[in-house]
């Protein structure tokens, strides 16, 4: 046999196709349109959507099929996250134009940016090359530290991209580096090479060298602990929807390939990687709850309980067996769909001055918002793990499959965690139905003025947005099965 | 940088998909060098007596010129030199932007330049293949890919023209 660049089956590249052509043709109409035309260009981002999502629909790859030489292997395991990514998109979509009206943001790069970015989330599960994952990694990550300092008038926000550009590039190179020394003692950067050629390396200790730089990379975009300090900065300054984005595509592209590859390409050095990520994840879990418990800005909050939820996720790293695949997807399926619909909702309530909620200002919003709060009750009950929501089946699921694998020590403390973060998450709700609004102290104008401090009705996108989350994740509590079978089904 | 990437990239193909310890096979493709083990470390002794003798020469210019050279301070002798002006202000000015988005726009295209020269040379052996090379062609998919890459350069080249990142007056 001779080595084959041969193209593969190009159809199954026409969703990402769709949306890489969307997104030059974004940058073309914005052009065109002298960055006035926001919601021309999310009506239109969102028209592609629809279509490539339907084109992965159709397309759906019963069977793996290669493209690209094999650098890309479509199975699916990538649909679905390249659904689910679609779908994060799709939200993002229809809350962006009415944020970037109420921040007074201009330019139309903002959904270009989006389009790449959604397009390296689609193609990272399908890769099966270490040089082809940094890549898309790349790609989706550079036009996120543009995004997370879009709001430029925000010094916040400048901030945030500032420091995610600066700590993703250092994780970009952890990477790179460890890739290159997995290769050195390898001979091979395919994953199902690495495998093979793993018990007969020569050079240990550059091999476990090479092992934890590549870990160190994943970590930090993963958001793992002691890797998490840009995530709570860069949630709390970027735009909201552009958070909602991150916290969701990010997490499920990138978790989808770090277990990827650690499944497929280095489980012969099991034992190392399990025992680093047993510790990260501790400590991710722990620190992670113990510094949400006294946030009281909403934004910041939700960046915690990311870097809480990744390291309950790192648990289906570990076990790593087939229930922990399904497992993961569902958890981040379900995940995906609280934060997006909870940052939909922080960007309604978000003042200009500084883009995020405080739980202060959620005081009495039950009786002002009544549908909105029911929404944002919700989504923490998700967060939680709630019975009924899917919060509660994910964590049932990924539960198992740790147990199945027999890290029961690991087990306990995620549950202890789970009952701690309890306390932050049922803060907000109790702000929003128990605890009266705030009486301005200081009487006149000033405190009219306070009184009056833009906390307005929901507009149309944001509510959209928030019920369509609701109802996944009612939906996906109450009638689980449905995904699963269709998850087990793409099973690796 | 996306050179070592791309030498990477394909040693990595060549090597993966005879997986690894067979990789020697492939060495008529001129990786010779990279998978030779008898080279030694004595191969580096020129790169030590190089920065070696890089750091002697400055150091001897520079001691030799301040023992030699006289000194006599004074006020006029200490300000900074522009040129016989007189200095106005601080040195720490507003420079146009317009600099730095050139040198962006250079930079994207030069990179753009540096992934096209291996396809050039490569591009024969893409396309028509090689009989005494392991290696499949894949034809005129060649040609489309790089013009697929091209392609998106220019919807860059397009926005920043359109952008007035290239006009200077």
């Amino acid at each position: 046999m001779g080595v084959s660049f041969a193209v593969g089956n190009v159809l199954s590249l026409l969703p990402v196709g769709v949306i890489v052509l969307a997104a030059l043709l974004l940058v073309l109409l914005d052009v065109l349109w002298a960055g006035r035309a926001n919601w021309r260009l999310a009506a239109f981002g969102g028209v592609a959507v629809v279509v490539a999502g339907i084109a992965q629909l159709v397309y759906f790859p019963r069977l793996p099929s290669q493209v690209l030489g094999g650098a890309l292997r479509f199975d699916g395991f990538a649909a679905i996250v390249a659904l689910t990514v679609l779908a994060v998109l799709l939200l993002t979509l229809i809350v962006s134009p009415a944020h970037m009206a109420r921040m007074g943001l201009r330019g139309g790069e903002y959904y270009a940016l989006l389009f790449l970015s959604a397009s390296g989330m689609m193609l990272l599960p399908a890769a099966r090359e270490l040089v082809s994952i940094i890549i898309c990694i790349e790609l989706l990550s550079l036009p996120l530290y543009v995004l997370a300092g879009y709001n430029r008038s925000l010094a916040f926000s400048r901030e945030a991209g500032f420091k995610y550009f600066l700590l993703g590039a250092f994780a970009s190179a952890f990477m790179i580096y460890g890739a290159a020394f997995i290769w050195g003692t390898t001979g091979t950067l395919w994953l199902g090479g690495i495998a093979e050629s793993l018990p007969s390396a020569e050079n240990r200790a550059l091999l476990l060298l090479g092992l934890g730089l590549l870990l160190v990379g994943f970590a930090f975009k993963t958001a793992l602990a002691p890797f998490h300090a840009w995530v709570p900065d860069v949630y709390e300054g970027s735009p909201s929807p552009v958070t909602g984005f991150m916290a969701a595509g990010v997490k499920v592209a990138v978790f989808a390939v770090f277990l990827r590859v650690l499944m497929e390409g280095l489980m012969p050095l099991a034992e190392f990687w399990r025992l680093g990520m047993y510790v990260l994840a501790i400590i991710t879990m722990c620190l992670g709850n113990l510094l949400a418990l006294h946030q009281m800005s909403l934004k910041r909050l939700l960046a915690y309980s990311s870097i809480t939820h990744a390291g309950y996720l790192v648990l289906g790293l570990i076990a790593a067996n087939a229930e922990a695949v399904s497992a993961v997807l569902f958890y981040l399926i379900a995940y995906s769909a609280a934060v997006v619909g909870s940052l939909a909702l922080v960007a309604a309530w978000a003042t200009r001055r500084t883009d995020d909620v405080y739980i202060s200002d959620l005081r009495g919003m039950a009786e002002r918002q009544p549908l909105a709060a029911l929404a944002l009750t919700f989504f923490m009950l998700s967060l939680i793990g709630f019975p009924i929501t899917a919060g509660f089946i994910g964590k049932v699921l990924l539960f198992y499959a740790a147990y199945k694998a027999g890290y029961i020590a690991l087990l306990i403390i995620a549950i202890i965690n789970t009952m701690v973060s309890v306390y932050y998450y049922l803060r907000v709700v109790q702000a929003m139905y128990f605890l009266p609004r705030e009486q301005p102290e200081e009487e006149g104008a000033e405190g009219a003025v306070k009184a009056a401090a833009p906390v307005s009705a929901v507009a149309w996108p944001y509510l959209t947005v928030a019920l369509i989350s609701v109802i996944t994740i009612i939906v996906l509590g109450l009638v689980p099965r449905s995904l699963l079978a269709w998850l087990s089904m793409c099973s690796f | 940088m996306p050179s070592g990437i791309g030498v990477t990239c394909f040693a990595g193909f060549k090597l993966g998909v005879t997986r690894g310890p067979q990789a020697t096979a492939l060495l008529h493709l001129g990786m010779e060098k990279v998978l030779d083990p008898v080279y030694t470390y004595m191969d580096y002794n020129w790169v030590a007596l190089f920065i070696v003798g890089a750091f002697v020469l400055v150091v001897i210019c520079l001691a030799l010129a301040a023992v030699l050279r006289p000194h006599r301070p004074d006020f006029a002798k200490l300000t900074t030199y522009e040129c016989g002006e007189q200095t106005i202000g601080s040195s720490w000015i507003r420079f146009n932007t317009r600099y730095y988005v050139i040198a962006l726009m250079f930079l994207v295209f030069d990179v753009d330049v540096v992934f096209i020269f291996p396809w050039a040379v490569a591009f024969r052996m893409l396309t028509f293949g090689d009989t005494s090379l392991y290696f499949q062609p894949i034809g005129p998919a060649a040609l489309w890919e790089m013009i697929a890459f091209l392609g998106i350069l220019l919807v860059a080249w397009l926005y920043a023209y359109k952008r007035g990142a290239l006009e200077w007056v």
